[in-house]
């Protein structure tokens, strides 16, 4: 038994790197986040069992919500984690990206994400981008609005993911991200109704 | 040794339901919380002492009260949680203690699971359910104190337990209650003096 959490997580001798961990319960959205509006959505902590964050996009095509840590980037784009449990509420139409990102609200030049929308098909993505180059893996998992968990890890050389625990992609080559990253939680609507996203955990960590 | 706090929390395989903790601790309470007065203008703040966490103190009128809820943000199964928390209170007279999972975050508090004190009754620490306004209280057989006790309630599909110092003192199986709850902690002086409770740590899940 030890008496730390750190010392669960961080192997004795190494220094243990930036983290954050977000149950996204209680009453408000924790102020470490910064959410990033276009259209008349809303973003808030559901008021339901296992519900996390729910975030509701606006009714025009394209409106979006983001929560992001608002241009403050504190994870390494060859070397970090993120794990989040998610759920859509539609599997079309629907465009869902969660994972690290170089810009706040913005898209940036550097990013590496899982990834869901019409024109990368029916099923979940793992996707990195380095501007000018994207990277794309189909991870073979059917969207759908049940839970799940989406895990990727970076490296020097390879970006994986993981959904449910079990691998399902990896990115290698130019589209590697090449700047330091912020957690980033978005969704858009590709239509003209509202959709909406559930997040009950999102931990980012370096490694 | 797992590198994420997920996987220390989680066995593989298993999606993560709705989690929450606070150590109490820095300058202010978390905007998660809000804090309410239900009779006379009581105070809150972060303690600034050792192990002190957070005191929540009655102003000096019989039945003056107040306590932290999530605003009826309500994301935790009466049926299935595990809510930890170590808390103390300032006298063991003239005092109700009282802090677990609730319905509603204003009276008459008509479904609960707690771990409860209420001087003007009870000798002892105890368990208490309620359901639908009828509550079933069992008494642990710890006597009433003001020293720091570490208090574990469980709601399960037909029971709710109250471990105490990691000791199983209470078993309920009668008014349980079955709709979603939220979190909080209250204290309630039954004189004309102010009383106390502090808290330093709660966690709460779903199982």
């Amino acid at each position: 038994m030890v008496n730390s959490l750190i010392d669960q997580i961080v192997p004795a001798g190494i220094v243990p790197k930036q983290r954050v961990v977000d149950l996204f319960s209680g009453d408000t959205v924790d102020e470490r986040w910064t959410l990033t509006e276009t259209g008349s959505g809303s973003t808030a902590i559901a008021d339901e069992i296992n519900g996390g964050v729910v975030m509701t996009t606006g009714t025009t095509t394209n409106d979006n919500e983001v929560l992001s840590f608002n241009g403050i980037d504190q994870y390494a784009y060859d070397g970090s984690a993120f794990i989040t449990v998610a759920k859509a509420s539609s599997n079309t139409q629907t465009a869902k990206y969660i994972g690290l990102n170089s810009d706040g609200g913005a898209w940036g030049d550097d990013r590496y994400y899982f990834a869901e929308n019409t024109s990368k098909g029916s099923n979940y993505n793992l996707t990195t981008f380095n501007s000018p180059n994207p990277g794309n893996v189909d991870s073979g998992i059917a969207r759908d609005t049940s839970w799940h968990k989406f895990k990727a890890q970076i490296d020097t050389t390879s970006c994986r993911g993981w959904i449910d625990d079990v691998f399902v992609a990896v990115i290698t080559g130019s589209s590697l991200p090449n700047a330091a990253l912020e957690p980033r939680i978005n969704i858009y609507t590709e239509t003209t109704a509202a959709k909406t996203m559930n997040v009950r955990y999102y931990e980012a960590y370096n490694t | 040794m797992t590198d994420s706090v997920y996987d220390l929390l989680n066995p593989v395989g298993k999606t993560s339901q709705q989690r929450f903790w606070d150590t109490f601790t820095g300058s202010q309470l978390k905007s998660w919380w809000t804090f309410k007065n239900f009779a006379g203008s009581g105070t809150g703040a972060i303690d600034d002492s050792l192990d002190g966490g957070y005191k929540i103190t009655t102003a000096g009128n019989t039945n003056d009260s107040s306590g932290i809820f999530t605003n009826d943000i309500r994301q935790f199964d009466p049926a299935a949680h595990v809510y930890t928390q170590v808390v103390k209170m300032s006298a063991t007279t003239s005092i109700i203690q009282i802090g677990g999972l609730t319905n509603d975050d204003t009276l008459p508090w008509n479904n609960r699971i707690s771990f409860f004190v209420n001087t003007g009754t009870n000798s002892s620490f105890n368990l208490i359910t309620t359901n639908g306004g009828t509550s079933s209280v069992v008494a642990s057989s710890i006597s009433l104190d003001t020293s720091w006790h570490k208090a574990r309630t469980e709601g399960r599909a037909s029971s709710a337990i109250l471990h105490l110092d990691d000791t199983l003192e209470s078993v309920s199986t009668s008014n349980l209650p079955t709709v979603k709850c939220q979190q909080y902690l209250r204290v309630q002086t039954l004189t004309t003096a102010t009383r106390s409770t502090s808290i330093r740590y709660m966690e709460v899940y779903n199982t």
